[in-house]
């Protein structure tokens, strides 16, 4: 089975920024009833979902890579699901975790690939 | 009560830092510079900047209050005020005063309705911005303004205007990439920008007025900058084609000469209106540096039509579209003045004519681009010899709208125009 990714375009944020924060979330995510668990059910995050994935650690199902910018002062970053729970991980991610990147750092800072062209 | 999405807690406290001190610094400048103490007073507008990646563990971290946070901001930038007025202690101690006063006004406790819960970077933060939100109250102030004159003139001079579209305010962060980069393309230096949001639901028409705000980078210019930015976003976007609610509305393209050329003017020269007191509506008595703003609108506004100059300039890559929509704009208006017979009151008749287009909804986006085109054959001079036929062509359907009253057909009249000049 191939691992699923995305790729996004970073502007005025580092990768190491953007993975710091991502296992901010993360850590937040898995524990139960913290604000971050409330809030990504209250933004569509399916409840029962976002429970199995805590038997997860971030690294298990979600690896993060820098990628080839598209000019010398551009940082792509690429985010791979892993095969044991794609699925929902992606889902946890389109629904909360980015949202919360953009907002964190701004809707620009890290915006899909495909939008920036 | 609808809760909208703002900047986050650890943007926030950064940005409720700078509001402060600009907001308490701003009524002293006058004084910074009877003192000559011009350099201090810009010194401290950039300070927080300097400050702010010192200050990133307890901005980041969610378990410090704001008003915890402020007090430490604030407390950093008194000390470094106080060794650049060393020579100036009344000044410092009037700074200081302002600056204490501000930073109480964004107390969390008595900001939060939901108190003793206040923001801590968790689900509730939303609902206690959008209930009490002290800490961009004045931003939020402007918006007001900026939204109760566009509904006000909307209602008042349009014709189109039908049920109670809802504007709501909403804020977010914007990355920078380098200290220099801005959230738009425009030769000049204010770090903000405005983005309207349609979020309409069946029997509810809904704009989401969200404040792009790169908060490191927000200074004293970009402060007294915004209100133009809200005026564009209320009076351009804010009640753009909501004659239909059949369906969600679509955003105009950045290149629309009608929406942001024409209807940028007439916003611009709303907000002049407005700040020069011969308006509809008197600005508020709290809003203060009425000249200053009018200033920076005037630099903004400038900046998104400007596509003249030194060869090198670097002009906004879509100035020459947004001049066209202007151009037509002023024309169409310099006609009305030439038509005493026909229009007692030009500007009053230009803003109904202005504000029923951009309502319609009908009034789609090929025939914007049609319209305008078309106008601009208009010559600049309607009082010159020897006018084009053009001119003579459009100047008589502009004439027989000021006679009937019939916007549709003045469109279409003008539009008709496209396959004979056109091709």
């Amino acid at each position: 089975m191939s691992t699923e990714q995305q790729e996004y375009v970073l502007e005025g944020v580092s990768v190491t920024e953007v993975t710091e924060e991502i296992e901010k979330v993360w850590g937040q995510l898995q524990q139960p009833n913290s604000e971050f668990a409330k809030l990504a059910v209250e933004k569509g995050v399916n409840a029962d979902e976002l429970e199995s994935l805590r038997k997860y650690s971030l690294e298990e199902v979600l690896v993060l890579k820098k990628g080839g910018g598209f000019d010398p002062v551009t940082v792509a970053l690429i985010v791979a699901f892993a095969p044991v729970a794609a699925k929902i991980t992606k889902d946890v991610w389109d629904n909360f975790i980015l949202g919360r990147l953009q907002r964190r750092f701004g809707k620009n800072a890290i915006a899909p690939k495909e939008d920036k062209h | 009560m609808n809760v909208e999405e703002h900047i986050l807690l650890s943007g926030r406290k950064a940005l409720a830092a700078r509001l402060v001190q600009i907001e308490a610094a701003l009524p002293l400048e006058a004084r910074f510079r009877r003192e000559s103490a011009e350099i201090a007073y810009a010194r401290l507008d950039l300070k927080l900047k300097d400050i702010f990646p010192q200050e990133k563990e307890q901005l980041d971290n969610n378990e410090i209050r704001l008003d915890v946070s402020l007090d430490t901001l604030i407390g950093r930038l008194q000390f470094f005020a106080q060794g650049d007025l060393l020579k100036q202690p009344q000044l410092f101690d009037d700074l200081q005063q302002a600056l204490d006063q501000r930073a109480k006004r964004m107390a969390c406790d008595a900001c939060s309705k939901l108190a003793p819960l206040v923001c801590n970077g968790g689900v509730r933060d939303d609902e206690i911005v959008s209930l009490g939100g002290a800490c961009l109250a004045p931003l939020k102030d402007m918006f007001d303004i900026a939204h109760n004159v566009g509904r006000h003139y909307y209602v008042t001079r349009g014709t189109l205007m039908t049920g109670n579209p809802d504007v709501v305010f909403a804020t977010e962060k914007f990355s920078q990439k380098n200290p220099h980069h801005k959230p738009h393309d425009l030769p000049v230096d204010y770090f903000i920008n405005g983005e309207t949001v349609y979020a309409d639901t069946p029997g509810l028409t809904r704009a989401r007025v969200v404040l792009k705000v790169p908060v490191e980078a927000f200074d004293t210019n970009t402060y007294l900058s915004t209100l133009y930015i809200l005026f564009h976003e209320c009076i351009v976007h804010a009640f753009h084609a909501i004659t239909s609610t059949a369906q969600t509305r679509v955003g105009p393209k950045p290149e629309d000469r009608f929406v942001e050329g024409w209807m940028d003017w007439v916003s611009y020269e709303v907000l002049n209106e407005v700040l020069s007191g011969t308006g509809l509506v008197k600005a508020p008595v709290n809003l203060r540096f009425l000249r200053q703003r009018r200033d920076r609108a005037f630099d903004f506004h400038l900046a998104r039509v400007k596509c003249q100059g030194p060869s090198m300039a670097p002009f906004s890559q879509l100035a020459s579209q947004r001049a066209t929509g202007k151009s037509a704009a002023t024309k169409v208006l310099d006609l009305f003045k030439n038509r005493p017979k026909d229009c007692t009151d030009p500007w009053k008749k230009f803003l109904q004519l202005s504000f029923d287009l951009n309502m319609m909804s009908d009034f789609d986006e090929d025939q914007r681009e049609t319209f305008v085109t078309m106008l601009d054959f208009l010559e600049d001079d309607d009082r010159a010899p020897d006018l084009s036929p053009q001119h003579n062509i459009l100047a008589g359907i502009v004439t027989n709208y000021l006679r009937n009253n019939n916007i549709r057909r003045f469109i279409d009249s003008v539009l008709a125009l496209k396959t004979r000049w056109l091709r």
